[in-house]
Parts: C-alpha cells; structure tokens; sequence
C-alpha cells in the first residue's frame, strides 16, 4: 500500500499555504516533515488527512483519489494524533481509545473493540491510567493516550502533529521509540511533522524538509541535514557531524546572535554581557 | 505498574455495569416521585383513589367500581396529565440540552443561549396579540406559531453560522443574536399591545407552566419527543468523537458538520415542540445535564439517557413541591426548578471531584 | 490602532464629563426657578385637609368663586405625599382611566388636556392628546410641555421614580389618587350589621370625589352622582342583608388572562358570595386547579382588562372557560354561571354597575328586576349626556 502526495497546493483565502507538493510514502516507512514555524507542515498532514479540502486527484492511495473516498472508510486507513488534544468535556482513557473504533462501530461496543482497546492500553503501558479522566493526565500521558486511540483506529498510515513538541527527553524517546517500532513490521506508514531536528535525524527513514510550503529537500536524513539546508531555510549557521551511526548531529551556532546582545542596551538599562560559546 | 488486556476488560465493563446501575436508580426515584405527586395535591383524592382511577381507565375489561366522578376529573384530567407532561417535558428538554451541549463543546449551551425560547416566546406573544380573540389562548393557534418560530430561529440561526463554516462559537453567537433579537420584539409587542389582556397572556405564556397539560397536548408532544431522543441516543459515538474537536472528528470518521445540522435539527424539534405546549421551561435543559455528567460522566451512550431522566425528575420534582407546599396556591415551576436545582446543583460542583467540564 | 484607543476614549469621557456637567448647572440655576415658586409661597388660604368624612351638608362655597380667588392650597394625596396646588386649577392631565371618568363625572371633561392611551371612556375622551401607554411610564417631555397646572395619576407613576421626580422638578404638582377599594376585612366572621355597614366601592368612590372638590370645586355634580347611585348601592346592601347565611354560594375569582390566578377579594361576601380563595394569604395567588375542582364553585366570574368594550371578547372569554377541560363537572360550568366582568366595572364610578353585576349574578333570584347594563346606560345618558356602546358585564 501506497500513499502519494500529487501535486499538491492549497491556500486559506488567497493566501498560498503549500505550493506543488509531491511525496510518496510506502508501508514499513517513519518519514518526519521538518520546517520552520508556519512553513506547513500542519497543513500538509491536515491536507493528506482531508480535515482540509484539496483539489481532486491531490492524495491518492494505491492510485485511488482519496478525495472520492467515504469519509469513513478514509478513518479506516489514516489514524490523526493533532498537536494538542482538546475535550470539552472530560472523558475516561478508555472512552477517549475507545473513539478510534468509531469507524468500525455503529451503536454498541463488540467485544473486539473492547479487546483491542484493552490491548492498546496494555501495549502503550497506560493500562492503569484507563478509568482516569483524560484532562487530569500529564503532557506526555495524553499524547500516549492519543496515539493508543490512533492505534485502535487500525489504520495503515499515522500521521503525528509535532507528538514530541511539548514532551521533556524522555517521553520523546519513549514516543517515538513506539513510532518507529510501529513500522518495523512493514503494516504501518509513519507521517511525523517535528521541530526537533537531532530526534528527526536519529529516527526518520525519509525526511521532507519545507520552505515557505514548497519541498526545499527530501531524502534520507543525512542528505536533507546539511549546513547548507538548515542555512536556507531556518536562516541560522549550524554545525552537522555525524553521531556514531551515521546519522547526522546539528549544533546551531549561538553567536549569530550576538546582535541581540549588543541591541539589549539600547531597550535594558542593563550592561551587556560578552556571551562565551563554545563554538566561537 | 502492568495492567493486562484482561483486566481492563473486566475494569470497563465494571464501569458500565455501574452506569446502567446509576441510570435504573434515577428511574426509581422518578417512579417514585411520580406516585408520590399522583397521590398529593390540594384536592382530597390520595394514592388509593389515584391507582383506582388508573386502573378503571386503563383497563376498563377489570369492571372495576366507576371511582366518584370528583376522583377521576381530579385524578385523570389534572393530576396524571400534568405529571406525564413533566416527565416529557423534563426529559426532552434535558436530552436535548445535553446533546447541544456535547456537540457545541460548550457547557453553558441551553435553548436560551441558542435563541429558541425567546423565539417561541414571539411566537406565542404574536399569535396572542393577532388573535384578536382573547380565546386563542385555547386554541393551537398560540402553540403552533411558537413551533414555527423556533424552527424559524434555527433557520436563521444556520444560515448565519453556515456562512462562517458552522463552527461551533459561530452557531452560539448567532444563537445568541437571534435570541436577543426575538427578545427585543417580545418586548415591543408587549409594549406596542392595543390591549391590556393580550399583554396579561404573554407574560403568563412566557412564565411557562405545567398545567396547561391535556391529554390532547401530549398525544402530539410525546411521540416527537420520544422520536427525537431515541435519534439522539443513535448519534450518540458522533457526539462523543466532536467533543474531541472538529479535526478529530473528521479524522475519526465524522462528518461534523452534517453531524451539527441533523443534532440542530433534533434538539429545535424537540425543544420547539414541548415549550410551545408549556410555555417558556428554563433552566432545565442547561442544568439536569450537567447534574447527569457528574453522576455517570460524558459517555454520551449513558449521559443522553440519563440526561432525559435527570431532566423529567428535576422538573417533576420541582412541580410537585410547587403544587404542595402552599397548598392550594402553587408556585409556577420555573422558579421552583431554580431554587431547588441552583443549590443543588452547587452542592455537586463543589463536593465531587470528579470534573464533568472544563 | 491601538494607540488611537486610549486618546479617543479620553476625548470621549472628557467630553460626556462636560455635557453632564454643564447639565448638572443648568438644572441648578435655571429648573430651580419654578418649583422654589411654588414651595415657599403658599398657605395664603391653606385648606387643611378634606377628611373622608365630609359630609354632603358642609359644602364649601359655590365652585364658581373658588375658581375666582386665585390661591395655593396643600393636601396630601392617596399615596399620603404633600401637595400644594395653586388654583383655580384650568389644565388637568389626568392619567389613570377611574380618575378620568370621576373628573368628567364632575363636568371636568373640558379641563382635561392630557390622558394615557389605557384612558378610554367616556369616548370624548379620546380626542384628547395622550402622554403614553399608562401612567407608570408617561412621556415627561409631552407632559411637561402641555404644561397642566396639576396631574392625577394612580400610584404607578410614583413608582416610576426618576420620570414621578422629573414632573415634581419641573414644577407640576401631581396628585396620586389610590383607586383600589378598600375591603372588608374577614366578612366571614362578621355580624350582618357589621357586614352591612361595611363601605362599598361605591362609597368609597363618592368620598374620593369629595377629596377632589378641594382642588377642582363642582361640589354639586358630586352631590348629583351620589344621589344617583346610593339607592342602587343601598338596594343591593338592603337585599344581601336580607340573605340567610345557608343561601351564599361559593364563587371562583379568575383573571381569565392567567389561568386559575385568583383573587382574595373579600368583597364578594357584599353580594351574597363566598369566595373560594378566601383564606388564601397571597392577594393575588395562583390555585391549584384541582383544588378549584374539589371547592366544586357554583359561579366563576373571570376578570378581562378591556379596552375597546368589544361584546365579541367578553363572549370569547366565556366559552373558552366553558370548554375547559378541566372544569367540566363543576357546578358553574354545568349551570353555564361564567361571568365575564371588565376590570373598569369594579373601580371609580363605575364600581356601582360592577357591583349590580356581581350581585345579579350571584344572587340571581334576588335581583331578577335589576339590568345592571341598563343602569350603565342610565349613568352613561346622565353624565355623559349619551349613551355609550360597550360592554362591561357578560352576559
């Protein structure tokens, strides 16, 4: 199975979002979309996902426009985790996994939907969290919580809107340790959009890295993360190495931003202090 | 720390059972308060009298005694329709409250807030006002014109909200301005009315009141109401998955914004369909959901039929003590809903601490 | 744009500061003026104040030469206020219906120069320029400027502070005039002497007119009313005197526009009635309608606030309490005993036909020779000077 991307552009009001996108995504795949703030990378997994309306023949799985898809049967094939998750009113864990067998249920739980709903809890290690109300969770809980209810979706693509965003290290790791061993059984395609390019590097089989909602470059981590790239497109010098296993490390380089230090005189009465880096 | 497949399983049909528990004990304080207001009132006849009649009527092949003709008027055409009535009322009025509520994301959502009472009120006042005949007040002139404004109201209501995507906040504004319009014209027929009685019967209509009750009245309410809960009782998962967001609902499946318009569509109906008979009941349909959520949470599976219990006992109940205790003169139920509900609503705010909203 | 906010709201409550300001010097210095007239300057002839027992005997001198002698006088009016009024008194608003037909009862018709639009009878009335709905919220700006040289109102307008205030600053004295007749009070409980003795509305009315020839004379129209309506009084009291206690029937009171609102008026003990609600402690009390089914009342009498005097109301309103539902086995529905009386029928000079009405209608057998409507058209042809179509009582 197959997701591409053909050709996609999209604009709120007159005002173009993403211009001419093209990406295919196989089955087994962690592909991470990297990009400064406001350069699409919601919109793009908003797009494929069709919580916002593309042009016919944009998204295609296995060749299949999935704008002519039921919206219902689409649920059945991409499972949603968005930046942060909002409930007007609270509900328990269990009833917030329980919504991801929505497209497969009518009325009534069956004793499969309990079952796997059960089995993604115990699976994600929140299985003592299930009768709690989901607002009273930690950060890092909820977008556990999230995922679980992506995974009881069943669905062959995951697309996570930055999941790591607002998570101290350890939950990171934890959270996409659980996405890559996602793919590693070749059922499941991972779509990720994050911020943090060291935890992209280091997990992502493909990267797509955006400039102002066009592809400025794809490819494997090491071939997208240059000193170049991140230079035209995060508009900051930055060093790469390579870590042990070949992926590539990116240490930004502070004194770039020495002109904030000499400007804090004129708005802080303060003297301005000399900042030592280590990469100066 | 490992929780196993097999006992969440066992964790969450332990919850259910519960729920369903919760739900069969508020049915028995409603059947319990039912006969408890069947055999109090001003009028001699008691519980004994009162099972009497019921029976002489309902199962006529018994050859029961005929009960004294005072026992059946009192009984049959005042008591028992008044209490059928509030348990209608009550539950159509909360279950629909709870699912707007759900699907606007919002716990403040009642007909008020959504323009529907005010515009049965004009309705109502208009029709009074054209009737000229004071008699209209009898007739279904009255009840009909405020069906057709509140579905007038929900019109505009999405047309408006439709212009801005039927996000929630718009359909709650617009809900909001088309209340306030129809308020505005309440208060200029009243103020405009050529005659003093006209004025006298809309603000009566607008105080709302069980016993206008017929058997007539609730030959027409009943089904529409049953009708629209049990619909509502079936978009229980849709309701449920858009408390998570539009986005996600999407995502899950759901298409939102029909999913928004069939439940605007229900709740007017029903709403429309029960304050046309009873005049303005408010209050009800905001507060029995929430005392509901805090019982048995926002599985909306359970909080819609608990919701429509909660409603018909809150109204009941109220109706009850405000019949008994300035016996023989009653208080109309809308101020009795508030002063028992508001403290008890309260009560459960502050005690519990499982949250119900956010 | 956000630095333009603030400037603009200074510049806006700076500039309301001022406006209001010199408002507050304008009505220091300049609406001062009229009533320090007034106040100060009085008691050249101060009358003390007419007491409800005058009696027809003590009449003061003919009203043509009160009118003459320009003069102040100070009375304290229904709602027990102090007034000084300074005569002879030309322009009247008058803005409560019962005190409208009790000054052109008085021949006081062509004084009148303002009325409400709830002011309907007599119909000449109607030509005269009206001031607002009712006398709770009159236009003050329309008032002051046809400039009365006294208002009559009912304890509404006092009500209404701000506009009750603004009419006083303006220099007009305003004279509330309580209409609500006064009630025996536990008549259940009363000899038939006592009973007897109880004043009727329409006694009271005739000593409230008596209050007004103070201010307006016309003490003569007065003595003619009163020597037209006392017999009809006394013979209603006369017969009901007559009545032995076990031929009292129960009525039910209903204001028909709010279903089983009732009221505790005592008074229907001065026609041969008893009242249902009589214990009830509310004045005004919403019933319980199975108790109203138990209490089984031979006669319901359902007040309608009429305007227009239409007969088609007054019969819509019967056979919509005939039909109803859930009065199918009481007595008076059975019998077909519903009455429908207009609110204006039981207050000012009036009350006398509203008083026949109840009493015909409670005590049919005793007043078989009584047409209390061809009494209103006997009061009608005799003040009025013509007969008036309108309904009051039905049927």
């Amino acid at each position: 199975m197959k997701l591409t991307v053909n050709n996609l552009s999209f604009s709120y009001a007159n005002v173009s979002i993403l211009k001419n996108i093209d990406l295919a995504v196989g089955l087994g795949e962690l592909v991470s979309i990297v990009g400064p703030n406001g350069s699409g990378k919601s919109t793009l997994l908003k797009c494929i996902n069709h919580i916002l309306k593309t042009r016919q023949n944009s998204i295609l799985i296995d060749g299949r426009d999935t704008s002519k898809f039921d919206i219902k049967e689409l649920s059945k094939l991409m499972g949603y985790v968005p930046q942060t998750s909002i409930s007007a009113f609270p509900f328990t864990v269990f009833d917030v996994v329980m919504m991801g067998r929505k497209p497969y249920i009518h009325w009534s739980i069956g004793e499969r939907d309990n079952e796997i709903v059960a089995q993604m809890l115990e699976f994600l290690g929140i299985g003592h969290l299930a009768m709690r109300q989901f607002p009273e969770l930690s950060g890092g809980e909820q977008q556990k919580v999230i995922i679980a209810r992506a995974l009881a979706q069943q669905s062959q693509f995951l697309l996570l809107d930055e999941p790591t965003s607002s998570l101290d290290i350890k939950h990171q790791l934890e959270i996409l340790c659980i996405l890559t061993g996602l793919t590693q059984s070749k059922e499941r395609a991972v779509i990720v959009t994050m911020h943090d390019l060291n935890l992209a590097s280091r997990f992502s089989d493909h990267m797509i890295m955006l400039k102002k909602g066009a592809i400025y470059a794809r490819g494997k981590p090491e071939d997208v993360l240059t000193a170049q790239s991140i230079e035209d497109v995060y508009g900051i010098k930055a060093d790469v190495s390579l870590s042990n296993s070949g992926k590539p490390i990116i240490t930004p380089i502070v004194s770039n931003f020495n002109e904030f230090t000499s400007r804090i005189s004129l708005f802080f009465e303060e003297k301005p202090k000399e900042i030592k880096h280590e990469n100066t | 720390m490992t929780t196993t497949t097999a006992d969440l399983k066992k964790l969450y049909n332990k919850d259910r059972k519960k729920k369903i528990l919760v739900i069969f004990s508020i049915f028995l304080a409603l059947i319990t308060t039912a006969l408890i207001s069947l055999s109090l009132g001003a009028a001699s006849p008691r519980i004994g009298e009162a099972i009497t009649v019921i029976f002489y009527k309902w199962f006529p092949f018994l050859h029961i005694d005929p009960p004294s003709s005072l026992a059946i008027t009192i009984i049959w055409t005042i008591r028992l329709p008044r209490i059928v009535m509030a348990l209608i009322a009550g539950a159509g009025l909360a279950a629909a409250g709870a699912t707007m509520q759900g699907i606007l994301r919002n716990p403040l959502v009642s007909s008020y807030v959504l323009g529907i009472s005010s515009a049965a009120g004009f309705g109502a006042a208009l029709a009074i006002v054209l009737g000229v005949s004071v008699a209209a007040l009898s007739g279904y002139l009255v009840v009909g014109n405020a069906f057709i404004f509140c579905l007038l109201a929900m019109v505009i209501v999405y047309m408006i909200a439709r212009v801005r995507g039927m996000s929630s906040e718009s359909v709650i504004l617009a809900g909001v301005a088309v209340g306030f319009l129809f308020s505005a014209l309440i208060s200029l027929i009243q103020y405009i009315s050529p005659t003093s009685n006209a004025v006298q019967a809309i603000v009566f209509w607008l105080m709302g009141g069980l016993h206008t009750a017929t058997w007539q009245n609730i030959l027409l309410c009943f089904p529409l109401v049953a009708v629209a809960v049990i619909l509502m009782v079936l978009q229980a998962w849709n309701i449920n998955v858009m408390s998570m967001g539009e986005e996600v609902a999407v995502s899950l499946g759901v298409n939102s914004k029909r999913v928004l318009a069939i439940n605007m569509v229900l709740e007017t109906t029903v709403t429309a369909g029960i304050i046309a008979f009873t005049g303005i009941i408010g209050f009800v349909d905001l507060i029995a959901p929430h005392i509901a959520r805090m019982f048995i949470g926002n599985d909306y599976r359970y909080l819609i039929p608990c919701s429509a219990l909660m409603g018909a006992f809150m109204l009941l109940a109220a109706d009850t003590v405000g019949r008994l205790i300035m016996m023989p003169t009653e208080i109309p139920v809308g101020i009795v809903t508030s002063l028992l509900g508001v403290p008890f609503f309260i009560y459960l705010l502050v005690r519990k601490r499982r949250r119900s909203f956010n | 744009m956000k630095k333009l906010t603030m400037p603009i709201i200074a510049i806006i409550l700076s500039v309301a500061l001022l406006v209001s300001a010199s408002a507050g010097v304008y009505m220091l210095y300049f609406s001062d003026k009229p009533s320090s007239e007034i106040s100060p300057k009085i008691d050249t002839t101060a009358t003390s104040v007419p007491t409800l027992s005058t009696s027809t005997a003590t009449v003061s001198p003919t009203p043509e030469v009160v009118q003459e002698v320009p003069a102040n006088i100070t009375v304290v009016d229904g709602a027990g206020y102090t007034v000084t009024i300074s005569l002879p008194v030309k322009r009247i608003a008058a803005l409560d219906t019962a005190v409208v037909e009790i000054l052109c009862v008085m021949g006081l018709r062509d004084l009148i120069i303002a009325r409400c639009d709830s002011c309907t009878m007599p119909p000449s009335i109607l030509s005269v320029t009206s001031v607002g709905s009712n006398d709770y919220e009159p236009n003050v700006e329309a008032l002051i400027e046809l400039n009365p040289d006294i208002i009559f109102c009912s304890s509404m307008l006092p009500y209404n502070e701000a506009s009750y205030q603004q009419l006083i600053n303006a220099g007009i004295p305003i004279y509330v005039v309580d209409t609500t007749t006064p009630e025996p009070v536990n008549p259940s409980k009363m000899t038939k002497d006592e009973l007897y003795n109880s004043p009727t509305p329409i006694d009271f009315v005739c000593n409230l007119m008596r209050n007004f020839t103070a201010i307006v004379g016309h003490q003569d129209k007065v003595n003619e009313y009163a020597t037209w309506a006392q017999p009809y009084n006394k013979l209603v009291k006369d017969r009901i005197y007559a009545l032995s206690p076990d031929q009292q029937i129960t009525v039910f009171l209903e204001w028909y526009s709010y279903p089983y609102r009732t009221f505790v008026t005592q008074s229907v003990y001065q026609a041969g009635g008893i009242n249902i609600a009589e214990n009830q402690t509310l004045y005004s009390p919403l019933l319980s309608p199975e108790f109203v089914v138990e209490q089984n009342p031979s006669v319901i009498i359902e007040y309608i606030l009429s305007t227009t005097h239409d007969i088609n109301d007054f019969i819509a309103a019967k056979n919509d309490v005939l039909s109803r539902n859930v009065l199918q086995n009481i007595d008076a529905v059975k019998n077909g005993r519903v009455y429908i009386i207009d609110w204006s029928a039981r207050d000012g000079v009036r009350s006398i036909v509203g008083y026949l009405y109840w009493a015909k209608w409670i005590q049919p057998n005793l007043f078989a020779d009584i047409d209390p409507a061809a009494v209103n058209q006997e009061f009608n042809q005799k003040f009025y000077g013509t007969t008036i179509d309108g309904t009051f009582g039905y049927p």
